[in-house]
């Protein structure tokens, strides 16, 4: 009934995780409870939870990331004291312990802590910097938010409940299959990650297609700012990268599950193929991180020197090098793994000319100093640190690239010093430049400057404190994850890093205090231009916190730093723009969606972990109603009239004038000698004032181009699939092979229906394009029984080779093979519920604009399944059968 | 050069409290040695770059700081040609430097890679199992358990592999280190130059007994070599299906064992996965992995 689930579960015997389960849940209780009595639930229901506005999911982004930075920072802490007390002796941590939480440690830095806290400054900040008012996809971006707290929950749950992986932050076969991990670790590991995954995934579509289609009139793309093509790169990467990550973790989930033998030390099973496949998105997941980064420092450094960033299109190119090269140096996580000199040198070179573009960077913001006003706020305070931090860390980086030099330091505390010198370093500095910075923007008062400039100072001798001996300790051929040891010469280094952490603690109850003092003293604090920081990105025309549609009229952009432009004419003339002419705007209406499909996917994930199969079964019959009801719906938007949107906008106009009359302390206002805003071609515009961008595309090529983006990622999870198929299609184990297995007549009737099937598809999207039920209908039908046909010949092909023996767990071949083969059977069998609601919608709803739309992505999508089947078709049976 | 050579010397002394420590800086053969070398070439060379930066970075921000009404302002500087041109080239010349010395390095220093010497390498097979080392020496016909004896001066071609999960050999004053993984074999030859005791370790996390893998090297004059041969022989316990099939299970801690007979076939077996596979941890209950097998060991 509940699968491997009993009461011994629960550590009643460990006191240490008792008590940590004990605090948290007592935490949530009293959250909970103070939010019932106070009566804030309607409230939090109808603005937050179910909001689909870009700046409340970001902020929500970042409250998850911050509330995890402490969860993972105290796997720091007991880390840190667990080797300073462990010399000689076993510490307070028993190595089953000390495992769980490095593992967790990693786990949650890198994809609860980071990458939320990326994201969320990207969700609220690329929509308002580039003059608009939303995501292309509103709802899904609350998916993408929930789907990572959901997530967030399941790898708390596992302090709670049975226990975290003991393998390391990317569980390494063959230590994490099921012979030598048997526990439900890795299985919360690999649960929380795909469904936190999928999560990252719809961001990641989402920002490509609101970055390249969705921007003001006049953006183009050089006149973007810096933090956009940052996010752009990020984004990119994370379509590129993401679906390796869930074919990688879900081989390994088979493995486990069903006994196929991806990466398993037997019947075929190649556990280097897992180490390539993970460093494959590995690699990229680090640029992810960084380059938005990146774009955090390129915007504080130039605001706070009161000069443009300097070689804008430089970096520009850097970034995208950047985003191009992180794919063509995985191999440097593993030169130790004997691949040969020739391998090894090209990644070691690959690697160093990374260093390359980020170089140029650096020389780049140092040129943005120079000549500069410099303002020492907060924000400016972390860049400057994360400059002189990260290139320590790039250098440690690039000698491990060299690799002779990796043979000795590779896994080491080295190791572990270079990737906590940039990762820290970078992206955290990063995350907290963008914190205080777009902070005011979020909530209208600026953070308390005395207890920030104290939490950056502890925080950043902490950092030097902690980490600096873990190079020492390396060269000292200390390796990483000791839960004890013998060597008195690594403990004065230990003890000094664990001094370290703690300066460190000290700096994040700064943080602390800072945000309670900041919310107390918020009259003070007031930002009430919009512009705190005499900022130059669009951003800052518009109100502290801005309102829900972002900005009444969207700015006419007319060259780089748009914003910029328009302040200091406004400064020379003291006089605002003219009052322009406001029209209605829709808005998209809040969403359960997102919250209820992240409740079906905690039920589905923690059930799959217990094997509590009828339970898992119902959380995804729960996840798809719910699509299907959000889909059902009838009414996605509200209007706001152009007299509201006049009175909201007064306010704003209102507050300004003391800025443009100069009497605004900390706006200066700068006499341009070079570029003059009263005349566009001198802002970088060339043939007209909008340099040939109109504005946000329509709707329909929206959906289309982003469901392009997603079919993209999905094509990548095939070649993920498709790669392991390469690599084990030998790997037979002395069973049957593709020659003996595959009849080739059946395959090429499955071919014929699946062709057919697409071509019915056409004929439908031309017949609903002309409005025509009966033909829509008649069409769909055929597709879906052509796909059905598919489907039932695919099946009983399956059954004919389980029945004879040659199933998935008798070779790694056939692993491959079913996996390969299942997973596109998998998306026909969803096409065809998808068609099954769609046909339905367009006999309820009729031809609605939202339902055509559908209409056509659904034709993108069984037309691209054809793509991979005629792929799989040749490469698996033509050549699987030609001896 | 001769400001690479300061800073190489610079590299040195910042090093220097390291010296003697037992570290990858302290090499005691040719390996360690050439890779300490590459070490301190690269870091010399990055250093001439990164300390300029990195003072560059504290000196503008303070001079250009918005009270100092000497400094100047230049408002709307944001493009240079000529810095762009070389802001690119600085970063690619030291890359071009370093770039060489990667692919040099990784061939020179390629773990498989035979040494230059006069000298006979001596074969040894290791193998990694759950927590221990197995050393084979296959042409003397013993085997040693958590530890490894081999003579000065000659260089020592090990064969290695795992009996399940993947682990990495390394001992650090010998240098370059090199992953053991299950069913297949990799290669490292390494040499020990002067006689001691080095530690040698995993350097690849293998589960519960991780901390507790590590080994001594003995490395010994040539007659004491021999000696330990001899005695071995004489001795030691034999090391057969059955005794493999007892290492095999999960323990920690053991204490070393020499083998005065072995089972000439053993590393294939090992290799080709029909020796007694790895066991792993016994199932335990309600999804927690086993207790860990007790202390001490076969």
């Amino acid at each position: 009934m509940l699968g491997k689930l009993t009461w011994s579960a629960i550590p009643s015997d460990q006191p240490i995780p008792l008590a940590a389960s004990v605090l948290m849940i007592l935490a949530i209780l009293s959250v909970l409870a103070w939010v019932a009595v106070k009566g804030y639930a309607p409230y939090l229901w109808r603005e937050w939870v179910t909001s689909v506005d870009h700046k409340r999911i970001g902020v929500m982004y970042c409250l998850l990331a911050v509330v995890m930075l402490l969860r993972g920072f105290s796997d720091a802490i007991m880390m840190r004291s667990q080797q300073a007390l462990a010399y000689d002796a076993p510490g307070y941590l028993p190595p089953e312990h000390y495992d769980q939480i490095f593992s967790a440690h990693g786990t949650i830095m890198i994809f609860f802590v980071a990458m939320p806290f990326m994201i969320g400054l990207m969700n609220f900040v690329v929509p308002l910097q580039l003059g608009v008012r939303d995501v292309a996809f509103p709802t899904f971006n609350s998916v993408s938010f929930w789907l990572t707290a959901s997530g967030v929950l399941l790898v708390n749950m596992s302090l709670v409940v049975g226990e975290f992986a003991k393998t390391g932050w990317l569980a390494y076969p063959p230590l994490s299959e099921l012979k030598f991990s048997p526990g439900v670790g890795v299985d919360y590991y690999l649960w929380a990650l795909q469904i936190s995954g999928i999560g990252t995934l719809l961001t990641g579509v989402n920002f490509v297609t609101t970055i390249l289609k969705i921007r003001a009139p006049g953006m183009t793309y050089t006149r973007m700012p810096i933090f956009c093509w940052t996010a752009l790169a990020a984004n990119l990467l994370i379509v590129a990268a993401f679906p390796i990550l869930t074919a990688t973790f879900a081989m390994l989930l088979l493995d486990r599950y069903l006994g196929f033998h991806f990466f398993t030390t037997d019947f075929g099973g190649n556990a280097m193929m897992y180490i390539n496949l993970i460093w494959a998105w590995g690699h990229p997941e680090v640029y992810i991180l960084i380059l938005p980064a990146f774009g955090i420092f390129s915007e504080v450094i130039a605001t706070f020197s009161g000069k443009p960033l300097f070689g804008y299109r430089s970096m520009i190119i850097a970034t995208m090098a950047i985003c191009i090269l992180s794919f063509l140096v995985w191999l440097h996580h593993f030169f130790t793994m004997g691949a040969g000199a020739d391998v090894n040198g090209f990644f070691g070179i690959m690697t160093m000319i990374i260093a390359v573009p980020t170089g140029v960077k650096i020389f780049n913001w140092l040129f943005t100093l120079y000549g500069g006003r410099i303002r020492f706020e907060t924000p400016l305070l972390w860049a400057l640190a994360f400059m002189v931090t990260f290139v320590i860390g790039g250098m440690t980086g690039v000698l491990l690239a060299v690799p002779p030099a990796d043979f000795v330091l590779h896994n080491s505390l080295f190791l572990v010093a270079h990737f906590h010198n940039v990762v820290i370093g970078g992206v955290l500095f990063g995350a907290f430049a963008g914190y205080t910075y777009w902070f005011p923007k979020a909530f209208g008062f600026r953070l308390d400057d005395w207890w920030g400039k104290a939490a950056f100072w502890f925080w950043v001798v902490g950092f030097y404190l902690a980490f600096m001996p873990l190079y020492v300790l390396g060269l000292e051929g200390m390796t990483r994850r000791m839960q004890h040891y013998d060597v008195a010469e690594w403990r004065p280094w230990l003890i000094a890093a664990a001094g370290g952490s703690v300066v460190i603690m000290i700096g994040i109850g700064c943080q602390i205090v800072q945000l309670i003092v900041s919310i107390r003293r918020r009259d003070q604090l007031r930002d009430l231009t919009g512009d705190p920081w005499d900022g130059r990105t669009l951003e800052w025309i518009t109100a502290s916190p801005p309102p829900a549609f972002n900005f009444a009229v969207m700015p006419n952009v007319l060259g780089e730093e748009a914003y910029w432009g328009v302040k200091q004419l406004a400064i020379e003339q003291h006089r605002l723009t003219d009052l322009p002419a406001y029209t209605a705007i829709e808005l998209p209406r809040n969403s359960p969606t997102g919250f209820v499909v992240a409740f079906f996917a905690v039920v589905t994930g923690f059930a799959m972990i217990w094997h509590i199969w009828w339970i898992a079964a119902l959380g995804l019959v729960g996840a798809f109603a719910t699509f299907v009801a959000f889909a059902w719906r009838d009414h996605s938007e509200f209007e706001l009239s152009a007299k509201q949107l006049a009175e909201i906008d007064a306010k704003r106009r209102q507050a300004r004038i003391p800025l443009v009359e100069g009497r605004q302390p900390g706006i200066t206002p700068v006499k341009y000698s070079g570029a003059s805003a009263h005349d566009p071609h001198n802002l970088g515009a060339r043939d007209e004032p909008d340099g040939g961008f109109k504005g946000p595309a329509p709707k329909r090529i929206i959906t289309g181009y982003g469901f392009w983006v997603f079919l993209l990622s999905d094509f990548i999870m095939f070649s993920g699939f498709y790669a392991a198929y390469a690599v084990l299609s030998n790997a037979t184990a002395a069973g049957p092979t593709g020659l003996q297995l595959f009849d080739l007549r059946t395959v090429a009737i499955e071919t014929a229906c699946l062709l057919l099937s697409s071509f019915a598809c056409g004929m439908a999207t031309i017949a609903f394009n002309a409005r025509n039920q009966l033909w829509t209908q008649v069409f769909y039908f055929i597709t879906g029984l052509l796909g059905l046909a598919f489907l039932t010949l695919e099946v009983k092909e399956f059954a004919k080779m389980l029945g004879e023996g040659a199933g998935p767990d008798r070779s790694a071949f056939l692993s491959a093979f079913f996996t390969l083969v299942g997973c596109h059977g998998l998306h026909v069998t969803i096409g065809l519920l998808w068609l099954g609601t769609m046909m339905a919608q367009f006999y309820t709803k009729g031809f609605r604009p939202d339902i055509m739309r559908r209409g056509l992505c659904f034709g993108l999508f069984w037309h691209a399944l054809d793509i991979i089947w005629v792929g799989i078709f040749t490469n698996v049976y033509l050549l699987g059968t030609s001896a | 050069m001769s400001f690479l050579k300061r800073a190489s010397v610079t590299a040195l002394i910042l090093a220097f409290p390291l010296e003697g420590c037992g570290g990858v800086l302290d090499p005691q053969g040719p390996v360690g040695v050439s890779e300490r070398l590459i070490l301190f070439d690269s870091l010399a060379i990055m250093l001439t770059i990164v300390i300029p930066v990195i003072v560059a970075t504290i000196g503008f921000a303070w001079w250009f700081r918005a009270s100092n009404a000497r400094a100047f302002y230049w408002p709307d500087w944001a493009f240079s040609g000529t810095l762009e041109l070389i802001v690119w080239a600085i970063p690619a010349l030291v890359i071009t430097f370093l770039g060489g010395i990667a692919w040099f390095g990784s061939h020179a220093l390629d773990p498989y890679r035979a040494l230059d010497s006069k000298v006979k390498p001596l074969e040894i097979e290791v193998v990694s199992l759950d927590w221990k080392w197995l050393f084979i020496y296959p042409n003397e016909g013993v085997a040693s358990l958590n530890q490894l004896v081999l003579p000065v001066g000659a260089p020592a071609h090990f064969k290695l592999t795992s009996n399940g999960v993947m682990n990495s050999f390394f001992v650090p004053q010998l240098g370059s280190q090199i992953y053991t993984m299950a069913g297949m074999t990799s290669q490292l030859t390494l040499q020990a130059d002067q006689p001691g005791t080095y530690q040698g370790l995993s350097a690849q996390f293998s589960g519960d007994g991780f901390s507790d893998m590590h080994f001594d090297v003995r490395a010994l004059p040539t007659d004491a070599y021999a000696k330990w041969i001899a005695d071995a022989k004489t001795s030691g316990s034999t090391l057969n299906a059955e005794g493999y099939g007892r290492l095999a299970k999960q323990s920690e801690r053991d204490k070393p064992v020499t083998y005065g007979s072995i089972d000439p076939k053993l590393f294939d077996a090992i290799v080709n996965e029909t020796a007694p596979p790895a066991q792993g941890p016994t199932e335990g209950s309600a999804g927690q992995d086993a207790p860990r097998a007790p202390r001490g060991g076969s």
